[in-house]
């Protein structure tokens, strides 16, 4: 296998460019720059009011103590850009996106992509969508894809009908916060019996030294629909803080199929703290695809209520931490109905002291007869600093559910390497071709290019973990 | 009190927070109402047993019924040299603190030479106690202990059990817990355990309407091994509370956990626990496994099986299940001409078999199943 010639001073996905924005609060929030916000977004007087409301619950929530408790302390909500509007009109074709941001989706290989196979992009660039395109035969099936601030105002009724009924705003301090300031994320909505056969995608980053990106996303099936959107993140290198706080909201209705995709590669400096639920009702299936990689500290739970009999919830995730990380993901899947499924697979691999931590909840309320769960949580430990935990509650109300909760944890087999170093491959080559195999169920759901940068994104992170050891 | 003079010294009732159900360790259960800061009383104490016993422990004190020279048992005010050197590990909220400072009865058992015959420890109470129970064996001992809880808990009772096994000491302990409905029992227990020794403990628990026991194990020493098994079935509205938090403190230790529990009627089930392993602590192999069958839809089970691993070369697994008996199962015995109820008598008896089976429980086996197959009965009884 060819050495990987890879200049380790700089980190190929984080840089950062000199900041053009055009609007720039203060930093810090109180109602003045919501209402301030609102009005630049020409938003109806619901969603303001919606946002003062979710402001005052933001500050009467506590901070949770659970998890992380040190570094979230750190946090301080006065010392963030809270709403950054980056460029004055919208574009709608590649050439009318300002250099200095076409540069940064350049380096993230945007344009390539999108002349391979892709639906439609919506890129977030700070906190407003600058660029998207439809592809024009999805227009014409009636599936809406654009950014969140259109949608409110092209399609307010059925933005008012789903908006934050997933996850009310009072639903945690971070879902309350985003509900108050969020900007940017996209809106999907896929008609009756409509699928959608290439993937949707969009490229969240972050760009402005202390800058929260906020974004809301709320995708709606309907009957009989399905989609498969990918979301993914990279974030420049900075020193100080910077906070994403998402949240994506999925009604995925009868019959419908939905598959979320997200590829998480923030720089070592942000908090990233989401919020993800779905909704899936009667033979519906929402599958949440999520891969974390990099981030001071990562918490997220992507969820499944399962609704109506027939649901299947379906989360896959991957967590990568590295030195000074904390990934604390998971998975919840909240059974309401009889006769639904949902499955659950964890993998983590922790290296060079970061911290890797399962954290899941699997309810069956009572009523929710001949249900069935099953998580599998496994966990590699790279060296001797690392840490792994898993936390997986199991909550069952109704006698005849059936959940079943399997771990393993182990460090890179001394025969697995043995096997491929005898076979002319350094110790280096053979651990990364470890991992890459032991997150192969992940990356095997991915689109191709997708599965490159991802198992480049591991191979990178090997690379750089060894050479800090 | 010498013997726990050092837990939680110089602190007091209020350095502690309220115990509520927002607290982890607390969770799923509804706490009683004056747990936050009780008192203790006497009842009507009967003083006497079903079971052969060795000590029995009730509200106004101590009886020592048989002598056994293998045992030194000694009154708990007595002791004036504490057999536990440091408590620092050791975890303390506001529920142990009262414990410690309410102590009304107990013992200290010195474990003096290896012993085939198990000492039977009975707790008794009417009223509201705390009994104490120390643990000490030191220098190659192997003995066993039994502790049981019988009618004659009509009561609360909130025992404190420490221990302290170290030196190629191996210990056996076996808790039993049948009860009626209106007692309450939680049972805080801590053991250190040091080099190439072992505890082992075995639980069948039938509950009170709270039956709570919380494991906080140190594995302190090189080769060290902490091993629990346990049957529980739980009928009317009991609840059955099992928390077990094993500390792998050093390298080459080994801790295994295997936990089965049936529950019918109104009844429910606790398990939590965590698996913690420490950096350095290399080479530890630790298992851990919680089965609930939940057999009536008013049961309900909650399982929360936890690991924390802070070092790389160790085997760690843990598994847990909730649900009905499997419908396969069910398929497989009545085709070869079973009634339903009969073969789900059978598979209830089998699903406890890979507990019972085992060599070591074969005393307490035909007890134990016998109980669980009567109690089933009565809870079918009772719907018909």
């Amino acid at each position: 296998m060819a050495n990987v010639d890879i200049d380790l001073g700089k980190y190929s996905l984080g840089w950062s460019d000199p900041e053009e924005a055009v609007f720039k609060p203060e930093k810090g929030l109180n109602e003045e720059i919501i209402r301030q916000m609102s009005e630049i977004k020409k938003e109806p007087e619901w969603m303001l009011e919606f946002r003062l409301k979710a402001y005052k619950r933001f500050l009467n929530k506590p901070l949770p103590e659970w998890v992380a408790k040190e570094k979230l302390q750190k946090l301080d909500f006065d010392d963030i850009y809270y709403y950054i509007k980056p460029t004055d009109e919208q574009a709608d074709s590649w050439d009318m996106v300002p250099d200095a941001i076409k540069e940064t989706y350049e380096k993230l290989g945007i344009p390539e992509a999108e002349r391979s196979y892709l639906a439609g992009v919506t890129a977030q660039y700070e906190s407003e969508v600058v660029y998207h395109k439809n592809r024009e035969d999805l227009e014409k099936l009636g599936v809406i894809f654009c950014d969140m601030d259109t949608a409110v105002r092209e399609y307010p009724d059925l933005v008012k009908e789903h908006f934050g009924t997933v996850i009310p705003p009072g639903d945690n301090k971070f879902a309350a916060l985003n509900s108050a300031v969020w900007s940017g994320g996209s809106f999907i909505y896929v008609p009756k019996g409509v699928k959608v056969e290439d993937p949707l995608q969009a490229y969240f980053r972050i760009n402005a030294e202390n800058m929260g990106q906020f974004e809301r996303t709320l995708i709606i099936l309907d009957e009989g629909a399905s989609v498969h959107y990918i979301e993914g993140c990279s974030a420049p290198v900075y020193t100080t803080d910077a906070l994403h706080s998402a949240v994506v909201e999925i009604v995925v209705k009868k019959d419908a199929t939905c598959r979320y995709t997200t590829i998480q590669n923030w720089s070592n400096d942000v908090y990233n703290l989401v919020t993800k639920r779905a909704q899936a009702y009667k033979n519906a299936t929402m599958e949440w695809i999520d891969a974390n990689i990099g981030s001071s500290l990562t918490v997220k739970y992507p969820s499944v209520y399962l609704m109506e009999p027939g649901a299947h919830g379906e989360v896959l995730s991957v967590a990568f931490a590295n030195t000074d990380q904390h990934q604390d993901t998971g998975a919840k899947m909240i059974h309401v109905a009889p006769d639904t499924t949902s499955l659950i697979t964890s993998k983590s691999i922790s290296k060079g002291g970061g911290r890797g931590a399962y954290r899941g909840l699997v309810k069956m309320e009572d009523g929710a007869s001949s249900s069935k769960s099953f998580v599998r949580c496994d966990a590699l430990i790279l060296d001797a600093d690392s840490r792994s935990d898993t936390y997986p509650y199991m909550e069952i109300e109704e006698d005849t559910a059936e959940v079943g909760h399997e771990a393993t944890v182990s460090k890179v087999g001394e025969d697995q390497l043995f096997y491929l170093m005898s076979r002319g491959l350094s110790e280096e080559e053979a651990t990364s071709l470890i991992v890459a195999g032991f997150v192969e169920e992940f990356t095997k759901t991915l689109p191709m290019e997708y599965a490159l940068e991802f198992n480049q994104l591991i191979e990178l992170n090997m690379i750089d973990a060894g050479a800090v050891g | 009190m010498k013997v726990l003079e050092e837990l939680g010294q110089g602190k007091s009732l209020e350095d502690f927070p309220e115990i509520d159900n927002k607290n982890e360790d607390w969770k799923y259960i509804s706490i009683p109402k004056d747990l936050n800061s009780f008192t203790t009383s006497q009842g009507s104490n009967q003083g006497s047993s079903s079971e052969e016993i060795d000590v029995l422990i009730h509200d106004e004190g101590i009886e020592i019924i048989n002598e056994n020279k293998s045992f030194q048992i000694e009154d708990v005010f007595e002791v004036n040299t504490p057999f536990i050197e440091d408590y620092s590990n050791r975890p303390i909220d506001r529920f142990v603190f009262q414990q410690k400072e309410k102590v009304t009865s107990g013992i200290v058992i010195n474990f003096i030479e290896s012993s085939e015959t198990p000492l039977r420890v009975e707790i008794q109470s009417s009223g509201l106690n705390v009994p104490y129970i120390g643990l000490f064996a030191d220098k190659n001992i192997s003995s066993s202990i039994e502790l049981i809880h019988s009618d004659a808990l009509s009561g609360t009772s909130f025992p404190m059990i420490d221990s302290k096994i170290s030196n190629d000491s191996h210990i056996s302990l076996y808790i039993k817990h049948d009860s009626p409905q209106e007692s309450e029992l939680i049972t805080s227990f801590y053991s250190q355990i040091g080099k190439d020794s072992s505890l082992d403990v075995k639980c069948a628990s039938f509950g009170s309407s709270l039956s709570r026991i919380r494991f906080d194990i140190d594995l302190d020493g090189i080769g060290s091994s902490f091993n629990i098994e346990g049957v529980y079935f739980a009928d009317k509205e009991r609840l059955i509370d099992y928390r077990v938090f094993v500390n792998h403190n050093v390298k080459n230790t080994s801790s295994n956990m295997l936990l089965k529990g049936a529950l019918v009627d109104e009844s429910s089930s606790v398990f939590t626990g965590t698996i913690h392993i420490a950096e350095g602590a290399e080479k530890t192999v630790s298992h851990q496994i919680n089965r609930n069958l939940v057999l009536n839809d008013k049961a309900k089970a909650h399982s929360v099986p936890n690991l924390e691993i802070l070092c790389d070369d160790v085997i760690c697994g843990h598994g847990s299940s909730v649900g009905p008996i499997d419908d396969e199962l069910f398929h497989y015995v009545m085709s070869r001409g079973i009634p339903r109820l009969e073969a789900e008598k059978l598979l209830i008896r089998g699903f406890f078999n890979e507990v019972l089976n085992k060599d070591k429980w074969e005393s307490h086996r035909e007890e134990i199943a016998n109980k669980i197959k009567s109690r089933y009965e009565k809870s079918l009884e009772s719907k018909v």
